[in-house]
C-alpha cells in the first residue's frame, strides 16, 4: 500500500456513520491507503493532497459492516461503533489501520495490544462505554405535565444511541424523552409503539413540570442528605465517581448532607 | 407525620448497612411493567461520604423490642421514631424508580412488635410492588431473624437478594452486646435461603417455568471494630460463610460509635483503614483464589495497616518472586501486587503475539507502581532497588498510619461462630 506523496489522498464524508463505513469501504475496495479521513465540519482546505469527497451509502456500509462481522469479529465491529461515537479527531485514521490490521489477522486483531492504533480503537470505545454506563445512572427524568417524562443530558460523547435500547426496556411502559443540549438531538420514546426515534431538538426546548414533580423531588433531596453518614464524609471519593460536569442535570445537591439534620 | 419526615427518619436510621449492590439478577422485567434488572448493576448517585446509591435504602420502622449496644436504634436509646406503611414504601419506590433516581428497593426494618409480624409487613410491601404496581425493578430485602420461615420463603420469591446480618464476628460477641438476638434465629435463615437458592437452581433446570427465589443471591453484614476479634477470625469467618452458605457477599462496617456503652470500645474514629483492608482480603477471596490460611497465619493476626494484604503476602513468600511476565501462568499473575483480573487477562492476551517489556506493559496501561517490584520482562528487573523484602516494604507503606491496633492482646476468649450447630 506505499505510494508516492501525489497519488496520497485525503477523504470527506458527510460525518455519520454510514458515512465512515462507505469511506472506509471504498479505500479497502480501491486500495488505496488515504492519508486523512475528515468530516466535512473538520475539513479545512488541504493544498497538498488530493481531496475526494464521499457519497453515503447505506448498502455499501451494510455491506462493509457484514464483511468486518464476518473476517473479524462482532466485538471488533462494536468497538468501531463506539469508538466512533467518541467524536475525537483521527479516530478515522485509528480506525482505518485497526481494520487493515484486522482484516489481515481477522479477531486476534483485538490482542494486539502493543500497536497504537489497535489500543486507540479500543481506549475510545471503552471511554463511551464507560460514559454511557454512568449516565445509565445518572440521567434523572423529570415529570412533564401531561405524564410524560424528560431528562437532559450534555455528555462528552455521542452516547445517545446507546443509552436508548437501556431506557426503553427499563421504561418500556412509560413515554420519555432524552435530549442531549450539546448535539441539539434527543431521543424519544413511545409507549404506545414501543420504539425510540432520534430526533434534533433544539436547546431551548423546556416542557413544563406536573404539579407532583416538585414534591417528589424534594423527598429525593432529603433522602440524599440523609443517607449520608458524617463521621466517613468523603468528598473525593464522591467527585471521583461523580465528577463536576454531570452535577447541573441532577436533582440532588452534592455538598447537600452538611446542612441534613434530623429533629 | 409527614412523609418527608419519615423518609428523613427512617433513611437515616438505615444508612449505617452497607450493602448497596443491585448486581447479579438479570433476566427479570419483560416490558410489560415497570423495570428490569441489569447483571451488572447500576449506581445512580453517589453520596458525601462517597459510598454509592443505588437503592432507596430505608428501614420500614425503626421502633424496635431490641437494646443491641451498637445498634442507633436500640430501644433504650432517645430518638425520633416512625413508620412506614406498605403502601407507602411501594409508591415511593415506584415514584423514584420512574425518574431514574434509583435502581430499586432495599427495604430493611427494626423488630417492632414480634418477628413475625415484621416480617408480614415486608411481605406485604414487596407482594404489593410486585402485584399491584407491576414493578419488576430490583428488591433486595432483609430476612428478619426469628421469623418463621415460610414467611421468609414467601418474601424470597418475590426479590432479588435477601440478606441476614450476622452483625459481630463472633458468637461470643453477640451474646455480650445483642443478648436478645439468638446466634440460632440468624444462622438458621441465612441457612434456609442459602439451601432454597441451591435447590432452586437445580429445579429451574428441569423446569422452565419454575419462578425464581433470591436470584441475586444472599449477602450479610458485621460490624468490625466493637469487638475485639482479630482480622484473622473475621476473614476465616467470610470464607466460611462463603463455602457454607453460598453467600455473595459479605460485607465490613467499621463500628461507628453511635451510642455510649460500657460494653464498647471508645474510638477516635471509626477504623476505616481497617475496614478497607478486610474488603481488600474479601476480594483476594472472591477473585484472586486465595485462601484466608494464606493471607494471616495463627500468630500474625491483623493486617498491616500500612501494607495492602496481597502485597503483604508478596513480601512474606518473596520466594515466589519476581514473576516473569512472559512465562507465569495466570493464576500466577493474579497474585502480583499491583496487577488484577484485568490486567492478568491482557497480558495473557497481549504476550501472544510478542514478547512484553516493560514499555508495553506501561503502554498497555498496566500499572506498575506495585507490580514493578515484582516482576521481569525477558529477565530484566527494572525497580531500581535491591530485592529485599524490607526495602520493597518501605517502598510500598504508606506514609502516615493514621490508626493504632485497638486491641492489643491476640488472643480472643471469643467463642466462634459455629456452622455445624444449626438444624
Amino acid at each position: 500500500m506505499s505510494s508516492n506523496n501525489y497519488e496520497k489522498k485525503v477523504y470527506i464524508y458527510d460525518g455519520s456513520y454510514q458515512g465512515l463505513m462507505t469511506a472506509l469501504y471504498l479505500a479497502f475496495k480501491q486500495r488505496e491507503a488515504p492519508i486523512k479521513i475528515l468530516s466535512q465540519t473538520d475539513f479545512r482546505d488541504d493544498l497538498f493532497y488530493q481531496t475526494k469527497t464521499i457519497i453515503t451509502d447505506i448498502d455499501k456500509a451494510a455491506f462493509f459492516s457484514e464483511q468486518i462481522k464476518n473476517h473479524i469479529s462482532v466485538q471488533a465491529l462494536n468497538n468501531i461503533f463506539h469508538a466512533y461515537l467518541s467524536e475525537t479527531e483521527k479516530l478515522e485514521l485509528y480506525i482505518f489501520r485497526y481494520l487493515f490490521m484486522g482484516f489481515k489477522v481477522g479477531e486476534k486483531v483485538d490482542q494486539y495490544l502493543t500497536k497504537n492504533y489497535v489500543r486507540q480503537v479500543q481506549d475510545l470505545a471503552h471511554k463511551v462505554r464507560h460514559e454511557s454506563h454512568r449516565l445509565k445512572g445518572l440521567i434523572r427524568l423529570q415529570e412533564a405535565a401531561g405524564g410524560k417524562y424528560y431528562a437532559a443530558v450534555e455528555p462528552d460523547y455521542k452516547t445517545l444511541v446507546l443509552l436508548a435500547p437501556h431506557f426503553k426496556n427499563r421504561f418500556s411502559t412509560m413515554n420519555w424523552i432524552i435530549h442531549d443540549l450539546k448535539r441539539e438531538e434527543a431521543v424519544i420514546y413511545s409507549a404506545e409503539d414501543k420504539e425510540w426515534l432520534l430526533i434534533d431538538l433544539e436547546k431551548d426546548f423546556k416542557p413544563e413540570l406536573s404539579q407532583k414533580e416538585t414534591e417528589v423531588q424534594d423527598l429525593w433531596r432529603a433522602f440524599f442528605s440523609a443517607v449520608s453518614i458524617k463521621n466517613r464524609r468523603n468528598r473525593k471519593v464522591q467527585q471521583q465517581f461523580m465528577p463536576q460536569k454531570y452535577w447541573k442535570h441532577l436533582i440532588e445537591r452534592p455538598g447537600s448532607s452538611q446542612n441534613h439534620r434530623l429533629e | 407525620m409527614e412523609l418527608q419526615k419519615k423518609l428523613e427518619i427512617l433513611s437515616d436510621a438505615a444508612k449505617y448497612d452497607v450493602s448497596c449492590s443491585s448486581s447479579g439478577s438479570s433476566g427479570r422485567g419483560d416490558s410489560s411493567g415497570l423495570g428490569n434488572t441489569k447483571a451488572s448493576g447500576i449506581c445512580h448517585s453517589w453520596t458525601d461520604d462517597g459510598r454509592c446509591v443505588s437503592l432507596l435504602k430505608i428501614l420500614f420502622t425503626n421502633y424496635c423490642l431490641y437494646d443491641c449496644q451498637y445498634c442507633v436504634n436500640r430501644v433504650s436509646n432517645d430518638r425520633s421514631r416512625a413508620s412506614f406503611t406498605p403502601e407507602e414504601v411501594a409508591q415511593l419506590t415506584v415514584d423514584f424508580y420512574k425518574r431514574n433516581y434509583i435502581e430499586g428497593l432495599f427495604l430493611s426494618s427494626a423488630v417492632n412488635r414480634s418477628p413475625d409480624w415484621t416480617m408480614e409487613q415486608l411481605l406485604t410491601t414487596v407482594q404489593l410492588l410486585r402485584n399491584k404496581h407491576n414493578y419488576q425493578g430490583y428488591i433486595h430485602l432483609k430476612a428478619i431473624p426469628g421469623a418463621d420461615f415460610k414467611l421468609i420463603y414467601q418474601a424470597g420469591l418475590l426479590v432479588d437478594r435477601m440478606s441476614v446480618n450476622i452483625e459481630l464476628p463472633s458468637e461470643g460477641s453477640l451474646e455480650k452486646l445483642a443478648p436478645q438476638k439468638k446466634k440460632a434465629g440468624i444462622l438458621a435463615p441465612m441457612k434456609g435461603i442459602g439451601a432454597g437458592i441451591e435447590n432452586n437452581i437445580i429445579e429451574r433446570k428441569k423446569y422452565k417455568q419454575k419462578e425464581k427465589f433470591v436470584p441475586a443471591g444472599q449477602s450479610t453484614q458485621l460490624i468490625v471494630g466493637a469487638s475485639p476479634e482479630s482480622d484473622r477470625q473475621i476473614i476465616s469467618l467470610s470464607e466460611g460463610l462463603y463455602d457454607h452458605f453460598n453467600l455473595k457477599r459479605v460485607y465490613y462496617s467499621a463500628y461507628l460509635p453511635v451510642n455510649n456503652s460500657s460494653l464498647l470500645p471508645a474510638l477516635p474514629g471509626p477504623p476505616l483503614k481497617r475496614e478497607h483492608r478486610l474488603y481488600q482480603a474479601d476480594w483476594l477471596l472472591r477473585f484472586y483464589g486465595f485462601k484466608a490460611g494464606e493471607l494471616l497465619t495463627p500468630g500474625r493476626e491483623n493486617f498491616d495497616l500500612k501494607i495492602d494484604p496481597k502485597a503483604d503476602w508478596a513480601l512474606n513468600n518473596l520466594d515466589k518472586f519476581p514473576v516473569e511476565v512472559n512465562t507465569a501462568d495466570y493464576e500466577m499473575l493474579l497474585r502480583v501486587p499491583g496487577i488484577g483480573p484485568r490486567s492478568a487477562a491482557k497480558i495473557v492476551k497481549a504476550r501472544r503475539e510478542k514478547k512484553l517489556t516493560h514499555y508495553n506493559l506501561k503502554k498497555m496501561r498496566i500499572v506498575l507502581k506495585r507490580a514493578n517490584f515484582f516482576i521481569t520482562c525477558n529477565g530484566k528487573y527494572a525497580a531500581a532497588v535491591p530485592f529485599e523484602s524490607e526495602v520493597i516494604y518501605s517502598r510500598l507503606a504508606e506514609k502516615e498510619a493514621e490508626q493504632m491496633s485497638l486491641f492489643n492482646s491476640t488472643k480472643s476468649e471469643a467463642k466462634e461462630w459455629d456452622f455445624n450447630l444449626v438444624k
